[in-house]
């Protein structure tokens, strides 16, 4: 939309004419750092994986490239517990990640997170693995156009009861060498649906989705589209990282969603299967 | 119960008999102003040997009906001399009067009784402004402004710098009923808030009702603006204009047929881009302007029916149009105003006093662009509005001094369009027809009976039933209305008020600067009318011999179903229009609850050779929504814990005035990051990515907001300053302004946000909070002209 642009540069133009004298810098104590959890768990996972890292502090100066690598913690201790039985992470340092192969995730169990840091401070989380499948993915059409290009119509039926969350996404593989390894994955956009979704307000519908144009190599190459049925931690952060935007001075700001007692980040569960669908 | 009921039925009964038993006659008229025969409301007519009297309503109409007798009648208004009459009371008389206006504030005699008595009016929360101190107080770049006066009166916050939104008694703007001539205005600003869509020259009266309303009033929560527009010069064609650095104005008023009819016309248009336009280049134009067009008809037919015919007329436009060798692009956003009512006055007899209105009113923002060339055309229309038609009735029944009643109806058809789209794409075959609208009717019926026992303790009792169809929902409101006011003392009252109000309409913004994205949508079966009671109490005293008026008071809101929006929810349009459609606005928005209290002192000269005032206010605004700050209480934006507002006018003599304004508010309440982090998404396709690189997927660095609002801005202050110096030619006056805006540079917050700065040697970044002003001081000349 040009004449929307040129109107806000416009706006920007009178807001910000002689700028210089008038921006001027405001006191504000730094605060303190704290901790960030990241984990998702699914029924049948071989490994458990927690990431913690570090916030970083605004209003101070800090060293330059700090970017999610450089923000690890690397020496807290980390315990899951399900049904009084505790089981601790170790921190493995090639996935920079704390792990456990001994816990089991179930559907419908109930998993709650304890981190103690060094320095004392204590988190706590909980998460429940929904109980039931997710339902299946019915592909409707595939349009096609003269220059190969793929359009998919797909559905899925919610399922009976309220509180379901979903999230629908899907990727294809792009080959830039002739090796079955060589490809990148990108990523499928919805022309219609989005990808987080709830049944509030459509207990049992339809949820129909349209893809964009897909353009695929002209080997056997299938897209492959996931279908979760998440909780509601997983619902709200994804979503509020989507909309997440800090640099309108003027807008509401918009809090991402965190379950972590004490600390930041989300501790969620999913139920999800995948599905390859053959465009030819 | 029905010993209560019985004494309560014996008692009107009794008082009707002795009200009945006295032979009663009844004095009533017009009130003129002298020369233009401007029909003036509010003024005060009163006796005082008996300490009664009343006031002429907004058509300058009043009736008084008293026992036989001989008495005393002064007529008073602030800028215009007393006029005092003796009547022998035998029979009904009809007596219009001819006010003579002061030609400045200091040609007057600061009599005991010049303005309608603060202590002896049962209305609380009410500020009247006179038009010609809004005309004397130094203004941004010299445009005098309504809001921009209103916001320095107590009780009234101004939203940011250079806003004109009224945040009054802890409300937003879109809980404030702003009426021109009887019709709702919607959208107030220009520029974004930066002036207001009100020419001052064409408006005749101002009143601000924060609280205590009356039961004639309502459909919004906060307050009641009511401007009425000048009739125009029935006896002499007349003019006034001025001449400014951002906009020029011109106003005509006459009679079309002397003394019986007349015309106003009224304009303002800013011309920076007629300015700058030679200067562009040829091939491609672009520029801002707005202009205002207040217009009045009326017709006297007699002392029985008056007509009036008003309307009003508003643009804002953004253009461009860029033209190259075989095509043509232009495109425009503009968003206007439009007003229209039909006025007429009937009189059944001296005592019943009648007006039946119909009303239009309609905003609207418009975004269009079209690209013609020789083989390819496209065309984008965005509509966003509201459109209402309305019919309201109103009935005055003035019975005694002891007694008078008001009644009437109103009912109002809302067309809501929140968007509407017709994209056109010859290119790709493409069109796209999208329309979102909503339907709703909004009616009410009040009573007032309004008590004056002695001249001791007023009181108006009321009762308003409003009633809204939204969907298939019905909503009833029953809103009942009390103030009370007590004389206990010397020039000394004591007042209460309570009041219930509702509103079904409202207006979605999401951002603290008035733009005109901001989107008007009704109350649906998911979206309940907003509701809240309000109750005041305060004292007020006279300080006749000085002519100050002081007044304390009170306050304390409650209020529910207001409209806040889910973290991270956006209306404005940045991108594809055609998007819009997802934009559900009902999934976007959430209601909670919302309480204000505080304390406001005034201390007002309205005439004088010094005349202002100075106002203070101390308040308290939070919220509580359960989406909103995990559902704990949070201070309002605009919760600023202290206000002052001081304005000064001097005359130093007839050909200079002297006047100034300083203000201060504590600072907004803002929400800041405490700190950063990267988000991690979860990557369901973690298991097909071999490569490291993808280690870390969908990160990206967000914010950690602490508690909603919990940081407080830098306060504001501002010192306004400006000379006027007035000459008296043959055949017309001039006047030439010169002002100050922010007259010691004071570098009062805009916005805040967030600056990183990179030292490539030391290898560091420091994040620092920068504060963004936009006025430093600025000067101003007008040139003004009367004749």
């Amino acid at each position: 939309m040009k004449s929307i642009v040129k109107v806000f540069l416009i706006i920007n133009i009178l807001v910000l004419s002689a700028c210089e004298r008038m921006i001027t810098d405001v006191d504000i104590d730094p605060g303190r750092k704290k901790l960030v959890v990241h984990s998702y768990l699914y029924p049948g996972m071989d490994t458990v994986k927690v990431m913690l890292t570090s916030s970083l502090l605004l209003y101070s100066s800090t060293e330059l490239c700090q970017g999610p690598s450089n923000n690890e913690v690397d020496d807290a201790q980390i315990v899951i517990r399900n049904k009084n039985i505790e089981y601790p992470l170790t921190y493995n340092d090639s996935i920079k990640q704390y792990i456990s192969t001994e816990l089991e995730i179930k559907k419908g169990e109930t998993y709650n997170l304890y981190v103690k840091a060094s320095e004392g401070e204590e988190l706590f989380a909980s998460c429940t693995v929904p109980g039931e499948n997710p339902p299946d993915i019915e592909i409707l059409s595939i349009q096609s156009d003269t220059y190969g290009g793929k359009i998919i119509n797909f559905r899925f039926r919610d399922l009976n009861g309220q509180g379901h969350y979903y999230r629908i996404c899907g990727v294809y593989k792009y080959f830039y060498a002739p090796e079955p390894e060589s490809f990148h994955l990108y990523s499928i956009y919805m022309d219609k649906g989005e990808e987080f979704v709830t049944d509030i307000n459509k207990d049992g519908e339809y949820f129909i989705y349209k893809t964009n144009w897909i353009y695929l190599d002209e080997e056997p190459n299938p897209v492959t589209l996931f279908l979760a049925l998440t909780d509601i931690h997983y619902y709200n952060y994804h979503r509020s990282v989507f909309n997440f935007d800090g640099e309108n001075p003027f807008s509401e700001p918009s809090p991402v969603y965190s379950n972590i007692e004490g600390g930041l980040g989300v501790f969620a569960a999913f139920n999800g299967s995948t599905i390859e669908v053959d465009l030819e | 119960m029905r010993k209560t009921s019985v004494c309560l039925i014996l008692f009107f009964l009794l008082f009707s008999i002795f009200s009945a038993a006295q032979s009663r006659f009844t004095i009533s008229g017009f009130v003129r102003e002298r020369g233009s025969q401007e029909l003036l409301p509010g003024v005060n007519i009163y006796l005082p040997e008996q300490r009664a009297g009343t006031t002429t309503n907004n058509y300058g109409f009043y009736s008084l009906s008293l026992p036989v007798g001989s008495y005393r009648i002064q007529y008073s208004y602030v800028g215009y001399q007393l006029v005092e009459e003796q009547v022998n009371l035998n029979k009904h008389i009809e007596i219009d009067v001819e006010l003579e206006a002061n030609l400045t504030l200091s040609e007057v005699v600061v009599s005991a009784e010049k303005y309608r008595r603060l202590t002896e009016s049962d209305q609380m929360s009410m500020i009247s402004l006179p038009v010609i101190q809004i005309k004397n107080i130094p203004a941004l770049l010299g445009e005098k402004d309504v809001f921009k006066v209103l916001q320095l009166m107590p009780g009234v916050q101004k939203g940011s710098e250079g806003s004109s939104g009224l945040y009054v008694r802890g409300g937003c703007p879109d809980q404030n009923l702003i009426i021109l001539d009887d019709a709702p205005v919607y959208n107030v600003s220009h520029l974004f808030g930066f002036f207001s869509v009100f020419n001052g020259d064409a408006i005749k009266s101002i009143e601000l009702t924060k609280g205590g309303f009356s039961a004639r009033h309502g459909g919004r929560l906060s307050s009641v603006i009511e401007m009425t527009m000048k009739d125009g010069n029935k006896e002499k064609i007349s003019g006034q204009g001025g001449i400014g650095l951002i906009s020029s104005r011109l106003t005509l008023e006459g009679p079309l047929v002397k003394g019986k009819s007349s015309f106003l016309v009224s304009g303002r248009r800013t011309y920076i881009d007629l300015l700058i336009a030679p200067y562009m280049p040829q091939d491609e134009r672009g520029g801002y302007y707005f202009y205002d067009l207040n217009t009045k008809l009326n017709y006297d037919f007699g002392p029985k029916n008056k007509l009036y015919l008003s309307g009003y007329f508003g643009r804002d436009k953004f253009y461009f149009v860029s033209k190259y060798s075989n095509s043509k692009d232009k495109g425009a956003l503009y968003w206007q105003n439009k007003t229209g009512t039909i006025r007429w006055n009937h009189l059944f007899n001296n005592r019943v006093f009648s007006n039946t209105s119909l009303i239009y009113s309609e905003y609207n923002l418009n975004i269009y662009e079209e690209y013609r060339s020789s083989n390819d055309k496209y065309e984008l229309k965005y509509t966003s509005g509201i459109y209402d038609v309305g019919l309201k009735y109103d009935l005055e029944y003035h019975h005694s001094p002891e007694y008078s009643l008001r009644t009437g109806m109103q009912s109002t058809h809302h067309y809501f369009l929140p968007s509407a789209i017709v994209e056109i794409d010859d290119n790709v075959s493409h069109e796209f027809k999208s329309k979102t609208d909503y339907t709703s009717f909004e009616s009410a019926v009040y009573v007032e009976n309004h008590f004056n026992f002695k001249n001791i303790i007023q009181v108006n009792a009321g009762f308003r039933m409003a009633h809204f169809i939204a969907d298939k929902n019905h909503y009833f409101s029953p809103e009942p209305r009390l103030s009370v006011n007590y004389l206990f003392g010397k020039n000394i009252s004591f007042k209460a008020a309570y009041s219930v109000m509702n509103q079904y309409i409202h207006l979605l913004s999401n951002t603290g600067i008035g733009l005109p994205t901001d989107l008007w949508v009704p109350s649906t079966d998911r979206i309940a009318p907003q509701h809240s009671s309000q109750i005041s109490a305060g004292i007020a005293k006279e300080l006749v011999e000085k002519g100050i008026q002081v007044s304390l008071e009170g306050y304390f809101k409650k209020s529910k179903n207001i409209l806040g929006y889910k973290p991270g929810s956006s209306f404005l349009l940045i991108d594809d229009p055609t998007e819009v459609q997802s934009y559900t606005w009902q999934d976007n928005v959430t209601a909670g609850r919302g309480e204000s209290y505080g304390a406001e002192l005034l201390l007002h000269k309205k005439e004088g050779r010094t005349s202002g005032w100075i106002g203070y206010t101390l308040s308290w605004t939070q919220l509580q929504f359960d989406e909103i700050n995990f559902g704990k209480k949070y201070w309002a934006r605009y919760d600023r814990r202290h206000d002052i507002g001081i304005v000064v006018i001097h005359e130093l003599n007839k050909r200079i005035t002297l006047s100034g304004s300083w203000v201060y508010g504590t600072g907004n309440a803002v929400t800041l990051p405490l700190g950063s982090y990267y988000s991690q998404s979860h990557d369901p396709f973690e298991s097909m990515r071999d490569s490291p690189f993808y280690h870390y997927y969908s990160w990206s660095e967000i914010y950690d907001y602490g508690e909603i609002n919990s940081f407080r801005m830098k306060p504001y202050h501002r010192l306004d300053i400006a000379v006027q110096f007035h000459k008296k030619m043959k055949k017309h006056e001039r006047i030439w302004e010169l002002g100050l805006y922010n007259a010691y540079n004071r570098l009062n917050p805009f916005f805040y946000f967030i600056s990183r700065e990179y030292d490539w040697e030391t290898n560091t970044e420091t994040s620092k909070l920068k504060q963004v002003s936009i006025f430093p001081i600025i000067p101003s000349v007008t040139y003004n002209f009367k004749f």
